[in-house]
């Protein structure tokens, strides 16, 4: 059977375009998955050059007695690589809370699909 | 504002008269270096008796000569035969040419235990000060680093806003002349919950005054630019301790690299289970990297339920501050500040020779 070179082309079209998803979804599933401590999800949704970090970003809130995101809301910004979030993360150690504030975050595409990459500057 | 003072979220604090030129104190160091010129022969026989006043640790002063004959039929020293050597008999004109006094002890257990510094670990220092000094390091800064057990007002910010009475450990006012304002300060590197997983995550770092992706450690250095750092961790690092170890090291390496002396601190509190795991490991990273240890742990043994309170976690509060009180010596704050002060004390010294 013989494939047309120019399916074959129409295929490898379709995949570099295909859509890579929501970068505000990818930042909102990326801190659900912090918070949750999910390292399976964290290093599925984390950028190649902060691999090094997925064991403190899988840890942070191991040591809490309750941890909850507030008001949690992303927006990307324009057509840029920056995804802006509102909202915090209240974790609960004992009876004392802190709080960590959504700031705006950095995403990268690698592979077609959008990844969490740090804080934006 | 001004970042050298304590931001936003802390507890108000009067400011205190800093004066930055304040440099330390030409007097000598509080250690026990008794210095012997002697003539004569000296055998193994011949031993310096000196007398100590029990109750407050004196010497006697002015130049002595001590004269000791050996007795000939003495055990120590003599020959194998078992016959005595008739050199035993010995003159010994020893004059003490220089006398320093052991500083007071807290609950019974030496400052040099508390504040575990032998001369590695000075050396050490000094030449961490000195890398610090080359980077435009202010040498009269420290910083705090940790959780909730320190992010309190009861954490030495008297020794900048008095009232105090250091009593009998007055020998270490120059001290707090020498380290003003920085006992008072709060920084960006406390923060409830703390543990040493976080310290390189930016999502602790306070937004306000620090960078994107700027981890709280690396902020609190911009903003206050210290020589030291005193590092209270280990509370919250639960269930893990290659984790632990591991940030551990780190925090102290990136601290040595920047030219910021780290003092590690041991808690009182057995959190992560009975074994003292985190303490152990805290006394290895020091020993290891050479640097000081305020083995607060140590004398906690000496004060009532351990210096804990109901929560068996934070410490019970003494809130004159006066160590002519025996309370001082029965809380947790009282005796974390004093032996805190300690750890500070002996770094000026350090850095000051």
């Amino acid at each position: 059977m013989r494939i047309a070179p120019m399916t074959l082309l129409l295929a490898l079209f379709l995949v570099a375009c295909a859509d890579a998803g929501d970068p505000a979804e990818t930042v909102e599933k990326y801190i659900q998955a912090k918070v949750e401590g999910d390292a399976i999800q964290i290093r599925a949704l984390l950028c190649s050059e902060m691999e090094s970090v997925l064991e403190r970003e899988s840890r942070t809130f191991e040591s809490v007695s309750g941890v909850s995101i507030e008001g949690m809301d992303c927006q990307q910004e324009g057509e840029s690589s920056v995804v802006r979030c509102q909202g915090k993360i209240i974790a609960l150690y004992g009876t004392e809370e802190t709080e960590f504030p959504l700031v705006s975050y950095r995403v990268v595409e690698e592979d077609g699909e959008w990844r969490w990459c740090g804080e934006a500057p | 504002m001004d970042p050298g003072n304590p931001l936003p979220g802390a507890p108000a604090l009067e400011t205190a008269a800093v004066d930055p030129t304040v440099t330390p104190s030409p007097n000598p160091p509080p250690t026990s270096t008794v210095i012997f010129e002697t003539t004569g022969d000296i055998t193994p026989t011949a031993s310096l008796s000196q007398t100590v006043d029990p109750i407050t640790g004196t010497l006697a002063t002015g130049e002595t000569e001590i004269e000791e004959t050996t007795a000939p039929d003495t055990q120590v020293g003599s020959t194998s035969n078992g016959s005595s050597d008739s050199s035993l008999s010995s003159t010994i004109t020893s004059t003490i040419v220089s006398e320093e006094v052991e500083p007071p002890a807290v609950n019974g257990i030496p400052v040099d235990s508390i504040v575990v510094f032998p001369e590695g670990v000075a050396e050490n220092v000094r030449q961490i000060f000195a890398r610090g000094q080359d980077m435009g390091r202010d040498p009269h800064a420290f910083s705090k680093l940790g959780d909730s057990l320190i992010a309190t007002p009861s954490f030495l910010t008297k020794f900048d806003v008095g009232p105090y009475n250091l009593g009998p450990y007055d020998y270490l006012k120059p001290t707090i002349d020498y380290f003003a304002g920085s006992f008072q300060r709060y920084g960006v590197a406390l923060r409830p919950g703390l543990h040493a997983w976080g310290v390189f995550d930016p999502l602790w770092a306070n937004k306000e005054w620090c960078q994107p992706n700027e981890n709280l450690l690396a902020c609190e250095f911009r903003l206050n630019n210290p020589s030291v750092v005193l590092i209270l961790l280990g509370t919250n690092d639960t269930g893990y301790p290659p984790g632990f170890d591991k940030n551990m090291r780190q925090v102290v390496e990136y601290s040595i690299e920047n030219g910021v002396i780290p003092i590690i601190v041991t808690k009182a509190d057995r959190f992560e289970g009975p074994d003292n795991t985190n303490n152990n490991i805290l006394r290895q990273i020091a020993a290891d990297y050479q640097v000081p240890l305020w083995d607060f742990d140590l004398v906690a043994e000496t004060i009532p339920g351990r210096g804990l309170g109901e929560d068996q976690v934070h410490l019970t509060v003494f809130v004159e501050n006066d160590y002519t009180m025996p309370e001082a010596f029965q809380t947790g704050t009282g005796v974390h500040n004093l032996t805190g002060l300690m750890a500070l004390d002996a770094v000026r010294w350090a850095i000051s020779e």
